[in-house]
């Protein structure tokens, strides 16, 4: 009996050293998503190559530490990173900073044509508007011709337009756009009661192809 | 004694097999399954090359299939993401993991044409996990498109016509965005070499 008592011992404190374990790398892992450390300027040009998306954005959110020229050369650079939350950061710090020089403007066309975020997209285009360039009003039209945007942007787009050259050519699209969203903020208030009365009631109808039981 | 043992044993192995769950939750989180030449070319620009990779993924194994699929929806690439849940649509319709995850997709991906792709996966699940997805969709979605298709795909999965009216008003809301459009083409095309 002993044995078997020594036996559970040593498995309770095998299993609890793993689990002990475990937790420490959770705490770790916390703690390094949270801090952010304080770089060096060489830490921040080695942080803007990082693979890793933290190092980047930390790196960036530094980037004032570095010289003009090089900080709108790695901003530029970093436009192309994978991560989304870089390139908003590079958009926005780039947009603040180097509106009027060609080369950001450039590059913020880019992204606002090309960059597979919306949000990004839609960051690069705010400050485009914001840089008075007349490349505004070709992107702003290309977003309205796009079939990729969503309609919000589009009539974003449309107001902007509108008040970049002082004429009134998107009323109707506002409107609309106002309409169908009231229509779907009262539709999703619809099926919430209908879903509220009917969820317990309804069962997969296999020969329906659909959920049956409802009143 | 051997009811006392079986016991133990049973008791020791529970406490680890708990201790060690959550590791080996982590590493499926993170391990990667699809290797680079097929993530390229299920990204690639050729569409037969696409085709190709997501017959080869539908070829595999049930269970590498499946982690394949998962692994993909965290592409960075809206195209891979689409044709990951254009896949798991297909081949795990009833997995609970499965529509869970899409749920989790529809209201966190970034790129409408992938939620609009989660839209129609889901409406062809059976499950009622799916509903609330959806009409957390219609409810909240940034874009009109989804809203409209998540309205459509509940009209389906319930039998109900509630969204017709909805779907017209969207589609008007297009049709404005057209001629709006059309209307600055048009003064783009007067006004060009007048503008300052």
């Amino acid at each position: 009996m002993k044995k078997w008592v020594f036996l559970f011992v040593l498995l309770v404190a095998v299993g609890g050293y793993f689990y002990v374990q475990y937790r420490i790398g959770e705490a770790r892992k916390f703690a390094e998503d949270d801090v952010t450390v304080e770089l060096t300027d060489a830490g921040i040009r080695e942080g803007l190559l990082s693979s890793d998306p933290k190092r980047r954005l930390d790196a960036l959110a530094q980037i004032e530490k570095l010289p003009e020229a090089e900080r709108m050369h790695a901003l530029l650079a970093a436009l192309e990173a994978p991560s989304a939350p870089t390139r908003l950061t590079a958009v926005t710090v780039l947009g603040k900073e180097f509106a009027a020089r060609p080369a950001a403007v450039a590059g913020l066309t880019e992204a606002a044509k090309e960059d597979p975020d919306p949000d990004v997209r839609e960051a690069a285009f705010n400050a485009l508007a914001a840089s008075g360039d007349t490349a505004i009003l070709e992107l702003a039209a290309a977003v309205l011709l796009s079939t990729d945007e969503p309609l919000g942007v589009k009539v974003r787009a449309a107001a902007l337009l509108d008040r970049l050259t002082g004429k009134s050519r998107s009323e109707d699209l506002r409107t609309s756009f106002t309409t169908a969203e009231e229509a779907a903020d009262d539709l999703s208030m619809e099926w919430d009661d209908w879903l509220g009365e009917n969820r317990d009631r309804l069962r997969w109808d296999a020969e329906a192809g659909r959920f049956t039981g409802a009143d | 004694m051997k009811n006392t043992t079986l016991l133990l044993t049973f008791l020791a192995l529970a406490l680890i097999s708990a201790c060690g769950t959550p590791e080996v939750a982590k590493e499926y989180q993170t391990k990667t399954y699809v290797p680079d030449e097929l993530q390229a070319a299920l990204s690639s620009d050729d569409p037969s090359v696409r085709a190709d990779a997501a017959a080869q993924v539908e070829a595999m194994s049930v269970g590498q299939r499946k982690a394949v699929m998962l692994e993909l929806t965290r592409d960075e690439r809206p195209t891979v993401r689409m044709l990951a849940v254009g896949l798991i649509g297909k081949h795990l319709a009833g997995d609970n993991q499965a529509v869970d995850l899409l749920a989790e997709m529809l209201s966190l991906d970034p790129d409408q044409d992938v939620r609009g792709t989660v839209v129609a996966a889901l409406g062809g699940t059976r499950n009622g996990t799916a509903l609330n997805a959806l009409l957390e969709a219609l409810s909240t979605d940034t874009s009109l498109a989804v809203r409209r298709s998540a309205a459509l795909a509940l009209d389906r999965l319930t039998g109900q016509s509630f969204g017709a009216e909805m779907a017209a008003r969207v589609d008007a809301a297009e049709d404005a965005a057209d001629d709006a459009m059309m209307n600055y083409e048009d003064w783009f095309d007067a006004n060009q070499g007048a503008l300052k």
